[in-house]
């Protein structure tokens, strides 16, 4: 039975990833470290959330996308709240992805946010993403499509 | 326009923390080493990470525990909150006597967000126009909640409506509530039953009566008051 040891551990050898990704997503040191704070304190009132994930690693990613997916969307209204991380990420190729990225996510329906999120800035495969989101790689490449598409009919509508 | 770095026959960043964390099978591993040396681009993004986790990892993590109340709030998606649970069980109440609680097991606690950040909220606790609550429930068996307020001008609203909650202690509400401009004391209203519950009824009631009416059968209600001020 995972205990709260075990949590602790996780926390040490894991906690960079969450961290990680929590600032990359939600563009605010702040909110990254509330959201780490928040998923592990979470996984030590429910410890059972880890019985039988083998991979946490690949838990930790589903948690913190889907927990920084809520923080997006539930940002209109707070935005003063918000303070950034500094800039200079946006001007390499990966940094300019996650600008673009993160401009859509609020926007985004579920499930195409979390497609979004780990096909361009985790860069994973769709047989990765079938397998995060417990569907067919087949079912991955029509989200990709719906995707491309939102996104298409999104910048259209944005600009106007 | 909406692109990758690198493709998807290379690692991607899942694979190398997995890769960091020795987490990949013998087979798994094997692969993704083979594929590190004849890459351009992996053993860079490898590196990228590697720098990433010996600048914020390990050590240099912020304390897990001893943090008081989180700043920033927003829905958890299944995830319990255990300092919430353990605070709105255990934390004196600053001016005011715990939520009134009519019958059952389950408890309503609360935060507030405001100019400041993200604090626990206490009864009688001091909120401004702007600030925003979020609600937890701890309750001993699956329920379901509706919160109802009634402000200093009479009028009654539905702050969240009603939703099935798994048992479990300091459960996050999914819908926040911004407060309007409206001062002086308000009432905030968690009805809570073993079935759903229809919301609006009770609000009319509140608005009409200042009360609810007589609850169905398995519900309960908690009352806590909050000051408004400017």
């Amino acid at each position: 039975m995972i205990g709260e040891r075990d949590i602790d551990r996780l926390y040490r050898e894991l906690g960079h990833v969450v961290l990680r990704r929590a600032r990359e997503l939600l563009r605010s040191d702040t909110e990254a470290r509330d959201a780490l704070h928040e998923i592990f304190v979470g996984l030590l009132a429910r410890p059972e959330q880890l019985d039988g994930v083998v991979k946490r690693t690949g838990w930790l990613y589903r948690v913190t996308t889907n927990h920084c997916l809520n923080q997006i969307r539930n940002r209109d209204g707070r935005e003063r709240l918000l303070r950034s991380v500094p800039r200079d990420e946006e001007t390499s190729p990966r940094g300019e992805n996650l600008a673009t990225v993160r401009g859509l996510l609020a926007r985004l329906p579920s499930p195409l946010a979390e497609v979004a999120v780990y096909y361009y800035v985790d860069e994973m495969s769709q047989e990765e993403i079938a397998g995060m989101l417990g569907c067919s790689r087949r079912h991955v490449g029509d989200l990709l499509v719906r995707l491309a598409k939102w996104s298409k009919s999104d910048a259209v509508a944005y600009a106007k | 326009m909406l692109s990758r770095t690198r493709s998807e026959d290379c690692l991607s960043d899942l694979r190398l923390d997995e890769l960091s964390a020795g987490e990949l099978t013998e087979s798994e591993r094997t692969e993704a080493l083979a594929h590190l040396d004849g890459c351009e681009l992996c053993p860079e993004r490898l590196a990228a990470l590697d720098g990433t986790r010996a600048r914020i990892g390990g050590s240099k993590l912020p304390p897990l525990r001893g943090r008081s109340a989180p700043r920033r709030w927003g829905p958890a998606l299944g995830v319990a909150v255990a300092v919430a649970a353990v605070v709105s069980f255990f934390v004196v109440p600053r001016r005011a006597p715990p939520p009134t609680r009519t019958k059952g097991v389950s408890q309503l606690g609360f935060f507030v967000t405001g100019a400041e950040g993200t604090r626990i909220g206490a009864p009688g606790e001091t909120v401004h126009p702007g600030d925003t609550l979020t609600f937890t429930v701890s309750a001993a068996a699956p329920t379901h909640v509706a919160i109802l307020s009634r402000d200093g001008a009479g009028k009654a609203s539905v702050y969240h409506p009603e939703i099935a909650v798994a048992a479990g202690r300091g459960t996050l509400l999914p819908t926040a509530t911004l407060l309007d401009g409206t001062l002086g004391s308000e009432r905030i209203v968690a009805v809570i039953c073993d079935a759903a519950v229809e919301a609006e009824p009770l609000r009319a009631a509140l608005a009409a009566r200042g009360e609810l009416p007589p609850l169905p059968e398995g519900c309960h209600a908690e009352t806590v008051t909050i000051e408004k001020v400017e």
